[in-house]
């Protein structure tokens, strides 16, 4: 079997790798230029589709790279595609670990406010920042205790930019869930070391599962002095395998983030976290990231070191895909159909479709 | 498709005279000159046969073989043979506790559910005390149901990466003298693009070995010198640095697996990359073990020893994400790698088959200095269950 094509829906964001049998490879939330594509096609046209790991390489080895969301968008293709061909879910390709995987709701409460707050050491602020803080807390609160009566097995929310309040609201939503509960506090990578530190001090009295993102990305030595002094296990993104290898081995987090997106494809997600798996780590995954969240999904029914699958509630699925997962009861069903399980309606594609790239 | 049984079956295997030598095995001998203490396989440094107890069987005894089927409701179910022995009895009896222990584990599961299969025998070999054989066994079990199901090899199935690997053979000889004339013969008539010894004979022999080796073969030939943890790190080093000089590829096992800091030490003083961790592997342990090794920077190049195929990719996947070459293992799994240099053919040229004679799970091939798999999209062959019961000393 051989690629006999790429087809890009510009502006609806599928992307179709089309072979000489029939099968094809999907991926949505794509975006890319005709000169994108055009660039990797002497990769993959012709190839054998299930030949991923030296088209993943080759693509790795192109003269300035691809963009993200198109690598990530053909690597995610292109283990659809595998999966298709060999007839069974793309979780159960990989070796499957489970099918159905608990749901961490990742709160937006508050988020409003946080994206326009300066940074959260920015004490000049505070004042002014100290009425926001309090009704963002309130939400947060409400929506932990809503989160657990609705079922999630988690709860993950973003720290609030005034420090005092947040180790306040620390305690309050620990307290909203009650105990057991995990819940995760998202760093927004945005703490000083010192802070960080404070923080983390609150979260370890509250039995928080971990803090998420204190420091940003790359940041070793500060990351490293975090996780050493904080019981609560802190974690780092990280957007390669080489990059994880390099958290993992300095000891500058406790735990992995990755995601299809960021990395720029499935099969780095799936190395990082298996690196993380042999340092006893977890590898926790970006929420819905690319392909309407299959691809996160799947990862997560074939990774045991990933404990969560996380979702919004609000997740907007692309119009034209039929089955875009959604929690029950707290976790959410792993499509039990042959590759990414995406059921994709091509008239509504093609309704929204602006521009078809076509190679 | 889920695994609904779990049957053992006890079948008639090849009559086989029984023998248990010392003659065979070698014995256990200081490595020259003796100042370390250590001990080695008096074998790798051409010794005679060593004087003991040796037993041959009056003639051919009927074996047996112990066949495991994990009885799937698809069209095709998981096998392998599991164990062999002269008492039927016995093989009875591996089967039962096979069943009792850990039979309960795999029924009910989706058989293609291996992580979640290899993640449970995993935690069952540390409680169960079963070894790293048991996962072996089950793992690649299930990976050739899915090779059988998919119709494709298993490198296929795990994302190819290149369809040849330049293959290495291994070299011996009493003397040194004929170790080199074996390489010579071997090199340039079996077209290798290059050799390993197993040379035990201490720093002094050993370099002497590498000068006429690499004077014998010419520059283009890859060079590759496993010691087997016969050396004390300040030999090493000084051996280490003649087979820099001789344009080594890399040393294999210098040390002792256990010396991690030793390990740490070498791959920091050395250019020659050291090679290590295969001893560790053989008794349990990876792919897992290997992180602090890489951590430490102790280890530069990692012998493949994961459990399975799903243990082997993830040493794999581990050793890329820390830019390190690992060697050896299965043939599916090199080849569906990018980090794994080249192969070592300790089983000699394996010629293409015919084309009629290829399935889907694919047959390695090795000639031409590169090792392959051929294969075809035909299904392959499966057991007729009704005649192996039929033919069975026992169906448990």
């Amino acid at each position: 079997m051989m690629i006999s094509g790429i087809i890009l829906h510009q502006s609806a964001g599928l992307l179709r790798v089309l072979t000489d049998a029939g099968p094809e490879g999907h991926c949505t939330g794509v975006t890319a230029s005709e000169s994108d594509l055009d660039g990797v096609a002497s990769i993959l046209m012709h190839s054998d589709p299930v030949d991923r790991e030296r088209i993943w390489w080759g693509m790795n080895e192109m003269d300035g790279g691809l963009p993200a969301s198109l690598r990530g968008g053909i690597d995610v293709a292109l283990w659809d595609l595998s999966a298709k061909i060999a007839g069974w879910p793309l979780f159960r390709h990989l070796g499957g670990f489970r099918d159905r995987v608990p749901v961490c709701l990742a709160g937006t409460a508050g988020s409003a406010a946080q994206a326009e707050g300066a940074a959260p050491n920015d004490r000049a602020d505070q004042a002014e920042h100290a009425g926001q803080a309090e009704q963002d807390a309130s939400e947060i609160v409400r929506e932990a205790k809503e989160a657990r009566q609705a079922g999630y097995r988690a709860y993950r929310f973003g720290a609030i930019a005034d420090e005092a309040a947040l180790i306040h609201l620390v305690r309050k939503v620990r307290a909203a869930v009650g105990p057991e509960f995990p819940l995760v506090l998202d760093g927004r990578t945005r703490c000083m070391v010192d802070e960080a530190i404070r923080i983390g001090r609150a979260l370890d009295k509250a039995d928080y599962f971990y803090f998420d993102r204190p420091r940003p990305r790359g940041d070793h030595t500060g990351g490293k002095q975090a996780a050493g002094e904080i019981d609560t296990p802190t974690s780092a993104e990280v957007c390669s395998p080489m990059e994880a290898s390099q958290v993992m081995a300095s000891q500058s987090a406790d735990h992995l983030r990755a995601g299809v997106l960021s990395s720029g494809g499935f099969t780095d997600v799936l190395k990082s976290a298996r690196c993380a798996e042999a340092f006893g780590a977890y590898c926790h995954l970006d929420g819905k990231g690319i392909s309407d969240g299959f691809a996160h999904l799947h990862l997560a029914g074939a990774l045991r070191n990933t404990p969560f699958y996380e979702m919004t509630g609000q997740e907007a699925a692309s119009p034209f895909v039929r089955n875009a997962p959604r929690a029950e009861d707290g976790f959410v069903q792993v499509p039990d159909l042959p590759g990414l399980g995406m059921e994709i309606d091509l008239d509504a594609v093609s309704e929204i479709t602006s521009e078809l790239i076509e190679i | 498709m889920q695994i609904k049984d779990v049957k053992c079956y006890v079948l008639r295997g090849e009559a086989e005279t029984r023998s248990e030598r010392c003659a065979d095995r070698g014995s256990m001998a200081f490595v020259p000159p003796g100042i370390s203490g250590l001990f080695t396989h008096d074998q790798g440094f051409g010794a005679g046969p060593p004087v003991g107890f040796n037993f041959t069987g009056d003639g051919p005894e009927q074996k047996y073989r112990l066949v495991v089927r994990l009885v799937t409701d698809g069209a095709l179910d998981a096998y392998a043979d599991y164990a062999t022995g002269f008492d039927a009895r016995d093989l009875e009896w591996q089967g039962k506790t096979f069943l009792a222990r850990y039979a309960h584990m795999l029924i009910g599961v989706d058989a293609f559910d291996r992580e979640y299969i290899w993640q449970r025998f995993w935690m069952a070999q540390r409680f169960m005390y079963t070894g790293r054989g048991l996962i072996d066994t089950v793992d690649r079990m299930l990976w050739d149901l899915a090779s059988r199901s998919a119709r494709l090899p298993i490198y296929k199935l795990l994302g190819s990466c290149r369809e040849r690997v330049p293959a290495y053979c291994n070299v011996g000889g009493r003397t040194i003298d004929d170790l080199v004339a074996h390489a010579v013969t071997r090199v340039n008539e079996e077209g290798f693009i290059g050799c390993k010894d197993h040379s035990y004979r201490g720093v002094k022999a050993n370099g002497e070995m590498a000068v006429k080796l690499r004077e014998a073969l010419g520059d283009d030939i890859m060079l590759f010198h496993d010691p087997v943890e016969s050396y004390a790190y300040e030999e090493a080093v000084k051996v280490g640095r003649i087979m820099e000089q001789c344009g080594y590829r890399w040393i294999e096992e210098p040390l002792q697996d256990y010396d991690i800091l030793g390990l740490k030490k070498l791959c920091a003083t050395l250019d020659l990359p050291v090679l290590t961790l295969e001893w560790i592997g053989a008794i349990g342990g990876q792919p897992y073990n290997t992180a602090p090794y890489l951590a430490m920077k102790a280890a530069d190049i990692v012998r493949q020893r994961g459990i399975g195929i799903t243990g082997q990719v993830k040493q794999a996947q581990l050793a890329e994400s820390f830019g390190v070459e690992v060697h050896g293992g299965d043939p599916h799994v090199i080849l569906a790698i990018g980090n794994d240099p080249v192969f070592e053919a300790f089983m000699g040229l394996q010629p293409r088959p015919p084309e009629e004679d290829l399935d889907c799970r694919g047959t390695l091939v090795v000639e031409n200095g590169a090792m392959s798999i051929a294969w075809s999209d035909r299904p392959a062959p499966e057991p007729d269950w009704d005649e192996m019961a039929r033919d069975a000393i026992t169906v448990i």
